[in-house]
């Protein structure tokens, strides 16, 4: 059994989407299993199927800086892409895959886990679809059925930009922004920033190639786009930049903005008789790891605020406990905040459970 | 009811063999969703997207998506017609699909337009275990189901 693949270098960046997805439409009994590897010519923002481009992207920021937003067929949430990564798409037919999404991922996984750590770096699969160096994700992947296509995408992480991926999000404030630019830093990592240097582009490339084949016991044959292929990624070139595509509508609940699998940033409001209590926090499952409290309502002594969102680090969503932490500071602290009790405290930070994207 | 490992698929539904969708004939029309394999092969349901009520479906053709861990994937029709009815309940909780498979969990009821030529190739009654039986053991020989105590299906 051999696989196509198509070694494409840097593409624009249009076609940096379109490409797989249009091998995947066209596919047909006779178009053999392909693995595309390419980088876009320049950075753009990407959103899943099932996003709202306007509740997602800040579209003012975006336009200002000439980045340009695209939807893929793959789920998932808005990603920034560059020409620091290099993607890897694995188009087969259907049968030609295991049939759980759980198992699918390693098939793609287990070969850039291994080309990491063939370049010195310890990196793991964290299922479901994590690759993790330490407890910093190194990489997104993602799945769609497209036609008689099942595609399998992911990357190589050589670098990445967290603070324009921070800025071009709609948040409900920059204490948000502030705070996801942080986790991005603290949970994101990448080859630069394991090894110090980015190593060389065809080196790590021709690891991937190594350990796909050797993970996929299958041949790769280079091959190039057919014309009807060519032609879908015409098609699908004026489709993807349409404003009715683009435009979908969708409602994809999200929790706070994902960081990686199990951390994400949220943000929670709660309307106390004294005011208004915003909480911004990162949080590992239901932990919070950082917290930061703000709004309109009175804290006296002010300068205390700060101990207080550092004693509910390490607390749980958890009412009873949340209650006891802050009661337990005021307490100590002497704390007067009219109109704002602990419970409504607590109230506020057990919203951040299920609170909306921003 | 039809059962291999630990799926259940209850034999008077009609089954896509390849999508995992099954079909109930009823009075008022065709009710729709994704038995028990289909949704177990996806994971937990995250969002669940479904044409409107009064859009006109094909056979084979999606009358909506649902995303799972990452993971998007159409939702076929069994039979062709227009949709008469949407599950409100699934669009608000979508994890429905992954324990309620055949009550709750269902997603659109179509009036089809071609009923008996349509269900003409969907598995149905006693085929329905031999269908299951080799379905899963295809995919066990493949190594592309986990072991069955490792599984967290249900």
């Amino acid at each position: 059994m051999h696989v196509r693949l198509l070694d494409l270098g840097t593409v624009p960046y249009l076609e940096s989407q379109t490409i797989y997805h249009a091998v995947a439409h066209a596919m047909d009994d006779d178009t053999p299993n392909t693995i595309s590897l390419l980088s876009p010519d320049r950075p753009y923002i990407c959103i899943g199927y099932h996003q709202e481009l306007e509740k997602e992207i800040d579209l003012e920021y975006c336009l200002s800086q000439r980045l340009p937003v695209l939807r893929r067929e793959v789920g998932g949430g808005a990603v920034y892409l560059d020409g620091g990564q290099l993607f890897v798409h694995l188009i087969f037919h259907r049968e030609n895959l295991p049939r759980r999404v759980e198992e699918m991922y390693k098939v793609l996984i287990g070969p850039l886990v291994e080309t990491y750590r063939a370049l010195g770096i310890d990196a793991y699969h964290r299922p479901l679809n994590d690759i993790l160096v330490g407890d910093r994700k190194i990489g997104g992947t993602g799945i769609a059925a497209v036609g008689q296509a099942m595609v399998v995408v992911g990357s190589l992480m050589f670098d990445f930009d967290s603070e324009t991926m921070a800025r071009a999000l709609n948040v409900s404030s920059e204490k948000m922004r502030d705070k996801i630019y942080q986790s991005l830093r603290d949970y994101m990592t990448t080859m630069k920033r394991e090894l110090g240097r980015r190593p060389p582009r065809e080196k790590v490339k021709s690891i991937l190639i190594r350990k796909l084949r050797e993970a996929l016991e299958v041949e790769l044959e280079p091959g190039h786009l057919t014309y009807k292929e060519s032609k879908t990624v015409e098609a699908l070139n004026r489709r993807f930049l349409s404003p009715r595509w683009l435009r979908l509508k969708g409602g994809l609940p999200r929790r706070g903005i994902l960081i990686r699998g199990g951390v994400r940033v949220a943000e929670a409001e709660h309307k106390a008789p004294g005011g208004l209590i915003r909480v911004t926090a990162r949080l590992q499952e239901d932990v919070i790891e950082d917290l930061t409290l703000s709004g309109d309502c009175t804290f006296h002594p002010q300068h205390l605020l700060e101990g207080l969102e550092v004693a509910l680090r390490e607390r749980h969503l958890d009412g009873a406990e949340l209650t006891a932490a802050i009661d337990a500071f005021y307490r100590s602290h002497g704390v007067q905040s009219p109109g704002l009790s602990p419970g409504d405290l607590a109230a506020a930070v057990l919203r951040l459970r299920d609170s909306p994207a921003p | 009811m039809a059962q291999a490992k630990e799926f259940n698929l209850p034999d008077d539904l009609y089954y896509d063999r390849k999508e995992h969708i099954w079909a109930r004939l009823e009075q008022d029309g065709v009710r729709a969703g994704v038995d028990a394999f289909g949704a177990c092969a996806a994971g937990t349901v995250a969002y669940v997207k479904l044409s409107p009520v009064g859009r006109h479906v094909q056979k084979g053709r999606a009358f909506g998506s649902m995303e799972a861990g990452k993971y998007v994937g159409p939702l076929k029709a069994p039979v062709s017609g227009t949709i008469a009815a949407v599950n409100q309940e699934v669009l608000g909780n979508p994890g429905l699909l992954n324990v309620d498979h055949y009550e709750r969990g269902w997603l659109v009821v179509i009036s089809p337009s071609n009923l008996r030529g349509d269900i003409a190739d969907l598995v149905h009654g006693p085929d329905v275990q031999p269908w299951l039986e080799t379905d899963v053991a295809e995919y066990e020989q493949k190594g592309m189901l986990k072991k069955e105590e490792e599984r967290q299906c249900t």
